[in-house]
C-alpha cells in the first residue's frame, strides 16, 4: 500500500482514530511521518491516537510542528530566509507553504488577496480537477500535521474520489 | 526547432513594432503588455536545475512554434547571439536586459513582424510580449491573450484560485501582467508640473519609469506609465486605469503645451531652432544628447513650428542612435568617440536627406 499523503513511498504507519462511534484509519510512510512531527515508528493499529500521541513522544507542540514544516517549501526546500534575501519564491508551491508570511507581503503591494483575473483552462474539467487534487493534498498534509485525522480521512477520500474521475477522463 | 545564431539584415532597418498600431502619434510612443507565466511541477528559472531548464526549454518552445498567432516565430538562444545581437534586441525592447546577459537554456522566439515575443527562462518561465506603436493598449490585449490561450493548450500554467498565476516574483502574481504605455511629455517637464502629476498617479497602484525601463533614468521627456497591481484587479480593469490615466495626463500635456506656446513663444521656438540646428551641422553626439534634441523636434512638430521629419521617423530615430543599433548598422565596433562621430553624421543625413 501507498502513503495516502504522498503516493509515492510504501505506507509503514498505520494511524487508526476512533472519535464519536467512528473509526478514523490513515496510512501513510515514514518520510511524510516526518514531516508531519509524527515520529514513533509504526504502532499498533488498535492504539486510539490519543493514546498514540502521548506514547510516541511527541515534544513539539501542534503550533511548533505546524512551524516547522513552514520553514522550507517541501517541494523545492527555498527557505523563507532565502526569499526574504533574493526577494523570489522557488517555485509554484511555495505560495502554498508560505501562504501565512506571503498574505501581509501582498496586501501591502497588491490591491488584493485574492485573484480576479483571468483562470486557465476554462472548460478543461481535467485541468480544473488536478488543480483541484494537488490543492487538497497540501491540506491533506496540513491535517496530518495538525492530527486532525477525521478531515485527512476525508480528505483522502475526495482525493480518492477525484482521482476516479481523472482515470475515467484518461480512459475516455 | 532550429535556433538562428545572427539577426536577420532587415531587423536593423526596419522595426516591426514601430511600424504595427499608430506610428503617428504625437504623444505616445508604444503601447506594450507582457505576461509571466510558468509551468506547472518545476521549480521558477531561478532555482531550477540545467535538467529543469532544459526541461522547460523543450516545452515551451514546442507550444511557442505551434502558436497561429505568432506566425512561425524565430528562435534565438542567447548562448549562440553575439553580445552585439543580445543588446540590439535589448534596446529594441524585444528582450530584457537580463535575458540579454543570460546564457544557457535561455531563448526569445520573436514573430515576424517583431511585434510579439516570448522569453524563456527569463525570471518566469515565459515572458510573452506584445508591442506596438501609439496608444493601444486594447490591441495589444487582444493579441497577448490569444497568444496566452494558445501557448495554454499546449503548457499546464501553475495557477492557484487563491493567487491565480504564480511567479517567481509576488510583484507579478496573479494576472502576471505589466502594461506599459511610452508617452513623451516635455511641457509637464519644462512648467515643472511633472511630479504633481506622477504623485497623485503613484497612489493608484500605477508607476512612472524612466523610457528604458525598471531603473533607467528619465532622458528625453520620455516616461513608462505602468501598473504595479497584478492581484486583486483583473487585466481588463488595469487596461481601462492605464487608459483613463493616460488619457488625463495627455490632457494636462496639452494644456501645458499651450500655456508654454502662448506665454513662452519665443523662447519654445529658439528651444526647437537651436535643437533642429545642432542636429542639421553638429560633427559629435553622444546618444544622451540625441535623445534630448529629439524630444525638442517633436515638441516642435506638436506645436507646428516645426512640420517635418515625421513622428514614426522620429521614433525609428530614438531607437536607430543607440550604441548597439549604431554599430549593427555600421558592421562595426566603435569606440566611445568613434560611435559619436558616426551618431552625429546618420542624423545630419537623415535630416539632409529627406527621410525626415
Amino acid at each position: 500500500m501507498l502513503c495516502e499523503i504522498c503516493e509515492k513511498n510504501p505506507a509503514k504507519i498505520h494511524i487508526t482514530q476512533v472519535k464519536n462511534n467512528k473509526k478514523f484509519t490513515l496510512h501513510i510512510c515514514h518520510e511524510c511521518s516526518q514531516e508531519c512531527g509524527i515520529e514513533g515508528a509504526s504502532i499498533n493499529p488498535s492504539f486510539s491516537v490519543e493514546q498514540f500521541v502521548s506514547a510516541s513522544k511527541l515534544a513539539k507542540t501542534r503550533e511548533e510542528s505546524a512551524a516547522n514544516v513552514h520553514q522550507t517549501c517541501p517541494a523545492c526546500g527555498l527557505s523563507y530566509g532565502a526569499f526574504k534575501e533574493s526577494g523570489r519564491l522557488g517555485c509554484a508551491l511555495c505560495y502554498d507553504t508560505f501562504s501565512t508570511e506571503l498574505k501581509p507581503l501582498l496586501q501591502k503591494l497588491q490591491k488584493d488577496v485574492k485573484h480576479a483575473g483571468k483562470t486557465p483552462g476554462k472548460g478543461d474539467a481535467r485541468l480544473i480537477l488536478r488543480r483541484s487534487v494537488s490543492e487538497l493534498r497540501l491540506q491533506l498534509k496540513e491535517a496530518v500535521c495538525q492530527e486532525n485525522f477525521e478531515m485527512a480521512a476525508r480528505l483522502r477520500d475526495q482525493i480518492r474520489d477525484m482521482e476516479g474521475q481523472l482515470s475515467n477522463y484518461e480512459e475516455q | 526547432m532550429e535556433t538562428m545564431n545572427q539577426l536577420p539584415k532587415s531587423y536593423i532597418t526596419e522595426c516591426g513594432w514601430l511600424r504595427a498600431g499608430d506610428p503617428t502619434d504625437d504623444l505616445v510612443i508604444s503601447s506594450r503588455i507582457r505576461l509571466a507565466r510558468n509551468i506547472e511541477g518545476i521549480p521558477f528559472s531561478q532555482w531550477a536545475s540545467s535538467t529543469d531548464l532544459k526541461r522547460i526549454a523543450e516545452q515551451t518552445r514546442k507550444a511557442v512554434s505551434n502558436s497561429d498567432h505568432l506566425h512561425n516565430p524565430d528562435f534565438y538562444a542567447m548562448e549562440e547571439l553575439e553580445p552585439l545581437d543580445r543588446y540590439f534586441l535589448a534596446e529594441r525592447n524585444m528582450i530584457s536586459r537580463e535575458l540579454a546577459k543570460s546564457g544557457i537554456e535561455r531563448y526569445v522566439a520573436i514573430s515576424p513582424d517583431q511585434t510579439s515575443s516570448v522569453m524563456i527562462n527569463e525570471e518566469d518561465h515565459l515572458r510573452i510580449q506584445v508591442l506596438m506603436a501609439g496608444s493601444n493598449l486594447s490591441r495589444v490585449w487582444t493579441q497577448i491573450d490569444a497568444v496566452d490561450n494558445e501557448l495554454e493548450d499546449h503548457l499546464t500554467y501553475a495557477f492557484s484560485n487563491q493567487f491565480g498565476y504564480l511567479t517567481a516574483c509576488p510583484t507579478n502574481v496573479g494576472t502576471g501582467i505589466r502594461c506599459s504605455v511610452m508617452v513623451h511629455l516635455p511641457a509637464l517637464v519644462i512648467s515643472r508640473r511633472i511630479d504633481k502629476v506622477f504623485s497623485a498617479v503613484s497612489q493608484m497602484g500605477v508607476a512612472v519609469r524612466g523610457f528604458a525601463g525598471e531603473g533607467s533614468e528619465i532622458s528625453g521627456n520620455l516616461f513608462q506609465i505602468s501598473n504595479q497591481w497584478t492581484l486583486g484587479i483583473s487585466e481588463k480593469e488595469t487596461i481601462e486605469k492605464i487608459e483613463k490615466l493616460l488619457e488625463h495626463i495627455l490632457g494636462q500635456e496639452r494644456k501645458a503645451q499651450e500655456k508654454l506656446f502662448e506665454e513662452n513663444r519665443c523662447q519654445i521656438e529658439d528651444r526647437v531652432w537651436r535643437a533642429y540646428a545642432t542636429l542639421r551641422y553638429a560633427k559629435v553626439i553622444s546618444s544622451n544628447e540625441a535623445i534630448e534634441l529629439f524630444s525638442s523636434i517633436r515638441l516642435g512638430l506638436n506645436l507646428g513650428i516645426l512640420n517635418k521629419p515625421r513622428y514614426e521617423s522620429l521614433n525609428e530615430m530614438i531607437l536607430k542612435v543607440r550604441p548597439a543599433h549604431l554599430q549593427k548598422f555600421a558592421e562595426r565596433a566603435f569606440t566611445a568617440a568613434e560611435r559619436d562621430e558616426f551618431r552625429a553624421d546618420l542624423i545630419r543625413r537623415w535630416i539632409m536627406n529627406g527621410d525626415s
